[in-house]
């Protein structure tokens, strides 16, 4: 059973449940049981004995191991402010961040000052959270390589109840689409080009050969990446981007998960139908895209 | 036919309100007031929720020729130029807009009116929210006054309180507030700016209507106390309904 309340209505006065997210108790007037309220206007939902309320839209409230994508608002002695979308700009500490070269040292006076050579402000980075602190203040880290800064792409923004917690939030779509999503919990979405597979295949050959395979694995990766910023991107390729981009706002406009087969499906049914990537907006063209929700 | 929307014609202009005003003196009690509302009348509510996209959740609230519009922003970290709070912080700014009067205003920046009507509207806001649960952050709140005929702060406070459940921050209850005027022994309900001016004195209450605890009561002028508690009740009652209408429209937006 599932039912809507707004703030200050009674859901429930009996005894026995647990205050979820979304409700606080008050004890009643009159000595009897204390009533469950509701302090958002969403959906009831429960758990057994817990009842919590979940609001429509909300913000950004992490869990650790989340892969985030945030813009960074503010560089300061040793940390990064990160916008994430929660209630406070997330930490990024500079000792939680991978040095060039994949190098494992003590952070040094010297890091400290080329901070902006890592990040500087308005850059748009992929995170995890790493801790939340009693406070609900979010504090990421960036040490793994799939983690840094994004370039060279598209951000879209979506409800973040949209984003389920999936095995993989970095996805390649198949080759006829050739295009990599990044999958924000808190609801942003990258999109941009995947690697070229002669990219990849070329290098990794040179890696194995080499002695030191962490070290050189992060320079190759590096390097890959700077070749991914640096070449420009062709109109077929901006075509797919866009094509799913309006894929996801597609299933963004019918409220539906957004997921990599979801994706596909909606753009799949793009091309099938002819329809340009610029068209897929429009109203007729939506209604024919929406994905059906009985199936 | 609640909440639905039909522009009204304007407001009479100032020469007929003279004539107006004389001719509700000769008559000593009139059945109807000035646009046909019996005393205890609310006028006609219109509630839109969402109208400004960038912001986390906005509010648009009519009553008859009162409009306001209100914007919530946030929850965001504490700005470095007010003083550090672990407990959440509610910023509440209330303006007109320069032709939001008869006369246009040429003042610039904040008069000192809107500064008072700013922290009242903080006040009976304050109450409300669950600031416990915002540690170390802030939330913003802005109200423009698009047009006001009488109940503009009441008017605020509802608006304001619709917004911050539209931005689904965490409210103990909703807000929603009422004036009456008394004026010639009446009390009127949600008074227009001409019963105001006419009226000896006024009241303004504002409740969370599901524990009816009041978070904001202002009287102004001379009135028996007689009078202001009869005002006092019709407020009470006229927050009841503003209530019923602001839970309506906000369980229509989650539906959707």
């Amino acid at each position: 059973m599932s039912s809507i309340v707004v703030p200050g209505q009674v859901i429930t006065a009996e005894g026995g449940f647990l205050r979820g997210h979304g409700t606080y108790i008050q004890e009643s007037e009159d000595g009897g049981e204390p009533q469950l309220i509701a302090c958002v206007a969403g959906v009831v939902e429960r758990v057994n004995k817990l009842i919590s309320v979940r609001p429509v839209k909300s913000r950004y409230i992490g869990e650790v191991g989340d892969l985030v994508v945030g813009r960074v608002t503010e560089v300061g002695g040793k940390r990064w402010k990160v916008d994430v979308g929660g209630h406070q700009d997330a930490i990024l500490m500079l000792s939680s961040v991978n040095l060039p070269g994949g190098a494992q040292r003590k952070r040094t006076y010297e890091d400290q000052l080329q901070m902006r050579t890592f990040f500087k402000e308005n850059d748009l980075i992929s995170a995890e959270v790493q801790q939340i602190q009693q406070d609900g203040s979010i504090v990421l880290h960036t040490r793994s390589l799939k983690y840094g800064k994004l370039e060279n792409g598209q951000l879209l923004r979506v409800p973040q109840v949209l984003v389920k917690r999936l095995k993989q939030h970095f996805i390649t779509l198949a080759p006829p689409i050739g295009v990599d999503v990044v999958l924000g919990t808190n609801g942003r979405v990258w999109i941009t080009r995947a690697m070229p597979a002669e990219w990849t295949g070329g290098t990794s050959e040179g890696a194995d050969m080499d002695t030191n395979v962490l070290t050189s694995k992060a320079e190759t990766l590096m390097q890959l990446r700077r070749l991914h910023a640096e070449t420009p991107i062709l109109r077929d390729e901006r075509e797919r981007i866009c094509r799913v981009r309006n894929a996801v706002v597609t299933l963004q406009h019918a409220f539906a998960l957004i997921t990599p087969d979801a994706i596909a499906a909606v753009y799949a049914r793009s091309v099938e139908a002819g329809m340009a990537a610029k068209d897929m907006l429009q109203a007729e063209a939506l209604a024919s895209l929406m994905p059906q929700l009985d199936n | 036919m609640l909440n639905c929307y039909t522009p009204r014609r304007a407001p009479p202009a100032a020469v007929a309100v003279e004539e107006q005003t004389s001719a509700d003196s000769s008559r000593k009690r009139p059945e109807h007031r000035g646009d046909g509302r019996k005393a205890s009348e609310l006028r006609r509510v219109y509630l839109d929720l969402g109208v400004v996209s960038q912001a986390s959740g906005s509010a648009y609230l009519e009553l008859d020729h009162t409009k306001v519009i209100c914007a919530v922003y946030g929850p965001h970290a504490q700005s470095m130029d007010t003083a550090f709070s672990e407990e959440g912080q509610l910023k509440c700014d209330l303006r007109m807009a320069p032709f939001a009067q008869p006369k246009r205003s040429e003042v610039r920046g904040q008069t000192d009116e809107e500064r008072e009507l700013s922290a009242t509207l903080q006040q009976a806001l304050e109450a409300s929210v669950r600031l416990d649960l915002l540690t170390k952050t802030a939330v913003d709140v802005y109200v423009t006054v698009l047009a006001a005929d009488g109940g503009v702060l009441g008017a605020a406070i509802t608006c304001a309180s619709l917004a911050l459940a539209n931005a689904s921050i965490e409210l103990f209850d909703l807000v929603a507030a009422c004036t009456a005027a008394c004026a010639d022994g009446q009390v009127l309900l949600d008074p227009t700016a001409q019963e105001e001016a006419a009226a000896g004195g006024s009241v303004l209450v504002a409740v969370m209507p599901s524990s009816r605890e009041v978070t904001q009561w202002r009287q102004r002028g001379r009135l028996p106390s007689a009078q202001a508690a009869a005002a006092v009740e019709l407020c009470m009652d006229g927050c009841a309904g503003v209530a019923t209408m602001m839970r309506a429209r906000l369980l229509a937006q989650v539906d959707k």
